[in-house]
């Protein structure tokens, strides 16, 4: 009986889980560090003793501890810690406290290195420790991938958060990336362009979109839309940025689904034939204010500098050119076979559920789960329609040459 | 337009079929679930109560026998064996001192080389003394007369135990099939059913598992055994409710065992039946003093955010830890260093997991390790441990976990997404909440 036993025993021995840890995220500001701090929610109520809730008692609690718990100091001595915006969020079954908390030193010049002195949790949990990762730093830091710096733990509750070295170029590279990075997942910017490009190897005659009208032409015509595209939304962004134009957010955002509903349309039947250019730049004004918004709500930095705001003007050129020589030259391919009828409306059709969609949240509001689930869907389908469109292009060309290779006889 | 869409539909075509055929692979691997044979006999001590009271008896009858012959080592080595029955039958650490103090006599007693070395072989793995065991088992083999079969096969297998626990799964993987070939027992299928779910060949353990049921007629402690065994591998595979289903099912074969309280009291917890759980555990506690009862307790208050009873249980735990582990400290490092890591200090569980990983340096023990070393802000000697836990053979979701977060703090996040990746693919739920809870059966 005993070796049962033994075998029992034996398989009985502690093998605990692991305790999920705290994470802390910086940001560098102009002129304060943002700290993003993750904290397990039980992990909080059993280190504070406080309430883990949703009501503004449970709120304020939890910030007075943050507060206490966590703080910096550097330069000329220790600096102001304010806690922005604080919520328990549950995702995926498990519930943490989210916080960012703005770091600011006495006086901006002192905004480099410092020491980040942190008691939350780690002082009563034992193998608590948090990840301290740097996120973003416009001026030594290339994108927001986040780096781990270091732990902080039960026995190191201090850790030195030293800056790499500013290079003067990194702030510019930062903000290209940041505009192409935008560019490349906001699928409305990329549907409208699309919407636009897909009727330009066309003629329109009778309200109908017609035959082919050649390379040259049409690739002179997406230069000269994608110019005056850049230009609006240049001027809006650079008017809102530094000189404090404002519209509402919602509004532009309407506007912005409204443009690309109306370009779609137009891909299907000509509205404002020879005139694209003229629609890119009146709706580009708007597409600027959304750019506009989007630099306020993730990174002021950029869009409070002349310098950064070119560079990130660049990144979303840079990302524009690039589809549009790749896209243009397959479309121009296929346009010449009777299948583009079919590829454009459909397409356009596409982008013109897409919009409406869009439209219609943006102004009433869906359920978000619906709507996750759609933008997602959508991200992915216009990935899958940018390589659809190549992979056409590129079998018509490979059709064309075996066509036209002389036969033996 | 068919022309055009002709290579996209052939293409689409070609990815149905591929689809199609994965399908049907799958169907064709996948195995019948193995047939256990778990009916309750009418033989053998029915419940946890029985047992003790037969182990009593004999332990009893022995140290009449001592009163009777004092002088003679059989009689003492009949206490040592019962008493070491009832350690592991209890876990209350009193019989363990008598098995100690009963194979000391017998050793005083009886004229080398005779005087069951294959106890004191066995005693000295109960307290994790890998080399007595390994020396004792030596003096066994050189004996002038041969033990019996099932005594060689017992040793065999004690010497496969030996190699488990130094890390060396190949060779404990020999030993357990000569100790099969000498004396075909259930123990011998149940060491093998652990090195493979230790080994993360969990189909295989399931298969021994079954095997070992329909082979033979068991006693419902070996059912029950067995029905806990094969909890934990669908526990270390993320299945908490076939986990769940199994520890009740020992429970029903062989009623009121407290290791098997344990466990299904944990498998409530993973199956978020929190409260029950919670009644259980303080149950085990106030009846049989059990402080993994108590580690778990802590824990559960914890996760709820309560600090006071949290470190009510937290407290108790760790008296009866600290005492044990003053006792006999290689035997009960691991459960000490856990607690201290858990809720005391990390700089003590770094010392105790050292012990434990000195006395045992197998995978687990080296999991906990790399657990304490972590903690200990030492990530790259963790990972250290974890690679050789790696090499040994050690395969659990668990391990992978923890060399995600050491990679992670080492700042290597590519292998970190790796690791977490192995470790989802052992058991998907294991970055969920309800895994924290779980205490003993991760693997």
């Amino acid at each position: 009986m005993a070796w049962l036993i033994a075998v029992t025993a034996l398989t009985a021995t502690a093998r605990a889980h692991q305790a999920p840890n705290s994470e802390a995220y910086l940001d560098f500001q102009a002129d304060h560090v943002e700290l993003e701090v993750v904290i397990p929610a039980a992990e909080y109520a059993y280190a504070s003793g406080h309430r883990v809730g949703q009501d503004d008692a449970a709120h304020a609690q939890a910030q007075r501890y943050l507060a206490d718990t966590i703080a910096a100091n550097g330069g000329g001595g220790l600096w102001r810690t304010q806690v922005e915006r604080l919520a328990f969020i549950t995702q995926d079954g498990s519930q943490d406290l989210i916080a960012t908390l703005s770091l600011t030193p006495q006086d901006p010049a002192d905004l480099r290195d410092f020491t980040l002195n942190w008691r939350a949790v780690i002082g009563a949990v034992p193998d608590h420790f948090v990840l301290v990762m740097l996120r973003r730093d416009p001026a030594t830091k290339l994108g927001d991938e986040p780096d781990v710096i270091g732990t902080l733990r039960a026995n190191r509750t201090a850790l030195a958060i030293q800056r790499g070295a500013a290079h003067p170029w990194m702030p510019f590279a930062n903000a290209v990336s940041l505009g192409a990075g935008h560019i490349l997942g906001g699928v409305d910017h990329l549907a409208f362009l699309l919407a636009l490009l897909l009727p330009l190897p066309l003629i329109a005659r009778g309200a109908r979109w017609r035959e082919a009208r050649g390379g040259r032409p049409t690739i002179r015509s997406a230069a000269i839309l994608i110019s005056g595209f850049t230009l609006g939304h240049s001027a809006t962004l650079l008017a809102a940025s530094l000189g404090g134009l404002t519209l509402p957010g919602t509004l532009v955002e309407i506007l912005i689904a409204l443009s690309v509903l109306i370009a779609a349309i137009h891909a299907i039947r000509p509205i404002f034939p020879q005139r694209e250019a003229l629609f890119a730049t009146l709706f580009g004004l708007v597409h600027g204010l959304g750019f506009a918004g989007y630099l306020s709500s993730t990174d002021l930095s950029v869009a409070r500098n002349i310098g950064t705001l070119i560079g990130f003007n660049f990144g979303i050129e840079l990302v524009q050119i690039a589809i549009a020589l790749a896209i243009v030259p397959a479309l121009v391919t296929i346009a010449a076979t009777r299948a583009y009828h079919w590829l454009r409306s459909g397409l356009a059709l596409l982008c013109a559920v897409i919009a409406a969609i869009w439209v219609v949240d943006r102004y009433f509001g869906l359920a978000e789960t619906f709507v996750t689930l759609f933008e997602a869907v959508v991200e992915t389908g216009m990935i899958l329609v940018f390589f659809g469109v190549l992979t056409a292009g590129v079998i018509v060309i490979a059709r064309r040459t075996i066509a036209d290779r002389p036969r033996l006889v | 337009m068919t022309r055009l869409l002709r290579w996209p539909l052939f293409s689409l075509l070609a990815v149905v079929c591929l689809s199609l055929l994965q399908w049907a692979m799958q169907r064709s691997d996948s195995h019948p679930a193995p047939a256990f044979a778990m009916e309750r006999p009418a033989y053998g001590p029915a419940t946890y109560g029985d047992l003790v009271a037969v182990s009593n008896q004999r332990l009893a009858l022995s140290l009449d026998r001592i009163k009777r012959t004092p002088d003679e080592w059989l009689p003492h080595a009949g206490a040592g064996a019962a008493a070491l029955s009832l350690f592991r039958l209890t876990g209350q650490i009193a019989y363990l001192d008598m098995a100690d103090a009963q194979v000391a006599e017998v050793r005083n007693l009886a004229p080398m080389p005779s005087g069951v070395p294959e106890l004191r072989a066995e005693l000295y793995l109960a307290q994790h003394d890998l080399a007595g065991a390994a020396r004792e088992l030596d003096i066994l083999s050189r004996g002038s007369v041969p033990p019996d079969t099932q005594t060689v096969s017992e040793a065999a297998a004690m010497r496969g135990d030996l190699a488990l626990y130094t890390g060396n799964h190949d060779e404990a993987a020999r030993l357990y099939r000569e100790a099969a070939q000498i004396d075909s027992h259930i123990s011998v299928a149940l060491r093998i059913a652990n090195l493979q779910r230790v080994s993360g060949a969990f189909d295989d353990a399931i298969a021994t598992l079954a095997s070992a049921t329909q082979t033979d007629k068991h006693t419902p402690v070996v059912l029950s055994g067995i029905a806990l065994q094969t909890g934990m591998i669908a526990s270390a595979r993320g299945d908490y409710v076939t986990a769940n289903d199994w520890y009740d099912r020992a429970e029903t074969l062989f009623p009121g065992h407290w290791v098997t309280a344990l466990y299904r009291a944990e498998g409530r917890l993973a199956n978020g039946q929190t409260q029950s759980a919670i009644k259980d555990l303080e149950k085990l506690a106030r009846e049989h003093a059990r402080p993994e009862a108590m580690d778990m307790l802590a824990l559960v208050w914890r996760v709820q955010g309560d600090i006071a009873r949290s470190q009510i249980w937290a407290k108790k735990a760790g008296e009866i830890w600290r005492t044990w582990a003053g006792r006999y400290p290689a035997a009960f490092a691991a459960h000490a260093a856990e607690h201290e890591l858990v809720f005391g200090e990390v700089t003590q569980a770094l010392r105790l997991a050292q012990i434990n990983a000195k006395a045992r340096p197998y995978g687990e023990a080296r999991l906990l390790l790399a657990r304490a070393l972590i903690a200990n802000d030492r990530p790259r000697a963790a990972l250290r441990e974890i690679g050789l836990a790696e090499q040994s053979g050690w395969r659990s979701a668990q391990m992978f976990a923890i060399k995600a977060q050491a990679l992670t703090i080492l700042g290597e996040t590519d292998a970190a997404t790796a690791a977490t990746d192995t470790a989802w693919s052992i058991n998907p739920k294991i970055n969920d909440p309800v895994t924290r809870l779980i205490w003993l059966a991760h693997g």
